[in-house]
């Protein structure tokens, strides 16, 4: 059903875009821009405060490389979050399979990704920075934050319409997971400990990948981080399009 | 199921078949608890100091059976919150029915509010092709139909126009154009040709009768006697969620009008 599906989903993600970028100046840009002037502004702040994290690899590079991935997910996230109630009116007069809202929510933040993607590049330019062989890695784990963000975001969609007070608490909840990842510091700072139970963050692996994707380094606990974060991933998936699918047709009546 | 001996079956082979169809809501069922509630209501419960209220409930709908066959015409009447949209919303599966059930055989084209899944800032191709698109069309299908679409929507030059700079009367050309050009056999139709002027009213209504002459079974609400007295074959009358008749279209009207059945014959039917 969801295959049969996919033309909508396209569609409404296409159209999605399309009515984000309409009326901005940017347009497209905006995917760009965003982590660009994170990368800056967590550079400054990383000189104010004589915080040393990486030798090899330039800081800037570094946290735009981790940057690229958290943005679409939170991106991915909000609009999952929001897509069923957005669409209350249509909802309640046309029969269509729901899962395409959460969904095309996720493609549409997806092309806001390939956009941003084109952030590394002109990074590794400015820093002269020569990527190693691992970059060829970089698409499997850009699909993992994808298939993450689609897992989580039906689960946002489904449990938005029933607990409004996740709207509200998204935005706090997304800035609590940034600090508790490592985007702009390095996941050495885990104590070795920790670093298996950190590894349920599923965030921090696929942000260590793209590390090793890009410099072809990274924390020795990278793959099982990266497998955990997978084993969450099927595990949302599944269990979000069952719930969602089991909802679906009392949505209306949650709303 | 009981025999309807009133109702005059042309043949029987019922397209819609609707059985004990309900819709139940609370007064209240929007709001949750909240915490300070939950947690009230948790120590009164345990302290015994007071009962739990009754759930504050009311059926939309309720035990509503009827059947349609195909190539029929049935209108639906009844006053207003009498319970026709939350039945046609059931019948069209945008709302799950609390009891009973609604089969439909074949392609339904449910038509509740004319520019459903438009946007406004979308091109006029771009909302047939998505109105299409929700609805199960893709778009090797709206291609073909687009000519014909566009042809009775009068749009023209406008087509690759955003819809928000549309005159609303061109805006409801065009969202009535796209769903009754659509491939159906049952068409749900709730009073959306109240709108618009008398121009349009009458070029829809014939798209209308042209479709049902393509043998399309259609459902529509309207509270116009005109509309219903040439169009339709049969009437059902609803109030307060119930199917008070089930019959012909003159007895309903009657009813309609007056409230009561006047001809004594016609209270063969279920009157409650």
């Amino acid at each position: 059903m969801i295959w049969e599906s996919r033309e909508l989903t396209l569609l409404l993600a296409r159209r999605n875009v399309h009515l984000r970028y309409q009326y901005t100046v940017a347009g497209l840009g905006w995917a760009l821009l965003q982590p660009l002037l994170t990368v800056i502004v967590l550079s400054a702040f990383r000189l104010m405060m004589g915080y040393r994290t990486t030798d090899n690899v330039p800081y800037g590079l570094y946290v735009g490389t981790s940057l690229v991935p958290w943005t679409f997910f939170v991106h991915a996230l909000t609009l999952s979050a929001h897509s069923v109630l957005k669409h209350t009116s249509v909802l309640f007069k046309v029969h269509f399979p729901r899962i395409v809202l959460p969904l095309s929510s996720v493609a549409g933040a997806a092309a806001d990704l390939v956009i941003g993607l084109a952030l590394l590049p002109i990074l590794m330019i400015y820093f002269r920075f020569l990527p190693h062989w691992t970059i060829l890695l970089l698409p499997l784990f850009a699909l993992q934050v994808v298939l993450f963000a689609a897992g989580l975001g039906i689960w946002m969609a489904y449990l938005n319409t029933k607990y409004r007070d996740l709207a509200n608490a998204l935005p706090f909840l997304t800035q609590l997971w940034f600090f508790l990842t490592p985007i702009a510091y390095t996941s050495n700072v885990i104590a070795d400990k920790w670093r298996p139970l950190a590894g349920l963050n599923p965030m921090l692996g696929i942000i260590e990948g793209f590390r090793y994707a890009i410099t072809g380094a990274a924390n020795p606990f990278m793959p099982v981080w990266a497998l955990t974060s997978l084993a969450i991933t099927a595990f949302l998936l599944v269990t979000g399009t069952y719930r969602f699918l089991q909802t679906e047709d009392i949505l209306t009546d949650l709303i | 199921m009981q025999p309807q001996s009133n109702i005059i079956l042309p043949k029987a082979d019922p397209v819609i078949d609707v059985r004990g169809l309900g819709k139940r809501y609370h007064r209240d069922h929007v709001k949750l608890p909240s915490a300070h509630e939950t947690i009230e209501g948790a120590i009164r419960r345990a302290s015994g100091w007071s009962k739990p209220a009754p759930p504050d409930e009311f059926w939309a709908v309720k035990d509503c059976s009827f059947q349609v066959n195909r190539g029929e015409t049935v209108g639906i009447m009844g006053r207003n919150g009498a319970g026709k949209s939350v039945l046609l919303k059931m019948l069209a599966r945008v709302i799950k029915p609390t009891a009973g059930e609604a089969l439909l055989r074949g392609r339904v084209t449910a038509l509740l509010e004319l520019g459903s899944g438009f946007h406004p800032d979308m091109t006029g191709r771009e909302n047939i092709f998505f109105s299409g698109a929700i609805r199960g069309y893709g778009r090797a299908e709206m291609n073909r139909r687009l000519p014909e679409i566009v042809d009775f929507s009068g749009v023209g030059s406008f087509l690759d126009t955003a819809v928000k700079r549309y005159s609303s009367g061109m805006f409801m050309r065009l969202a009535f154009s796209v769903a009754i050009h659509l491939d159906m056999e049952i068409l749900i139709l709730d009073e959306v040709l109240a709108v618009g002027d008398a121009g349009f009213r009458d070029r829809c209504l014939e798209k209308v009768r042209e479709v049902s002459r393509n043998g399309c079974t259609i459902l529509m609400v309207s509270h116009e006697k005109g509309v219903v007295s040439d169009f339709c074959t049969r009437a059902l009358y609803i109030d307060h969620g119930q199917l008070i008749m089930d019959g012909a279209v003159e007895d309903v009207l009657e009813l309609y009008r007056t409230g009561t059945l006047s001809d004594p014959l016609a209270s063969r039917s279920s009157v409650a």
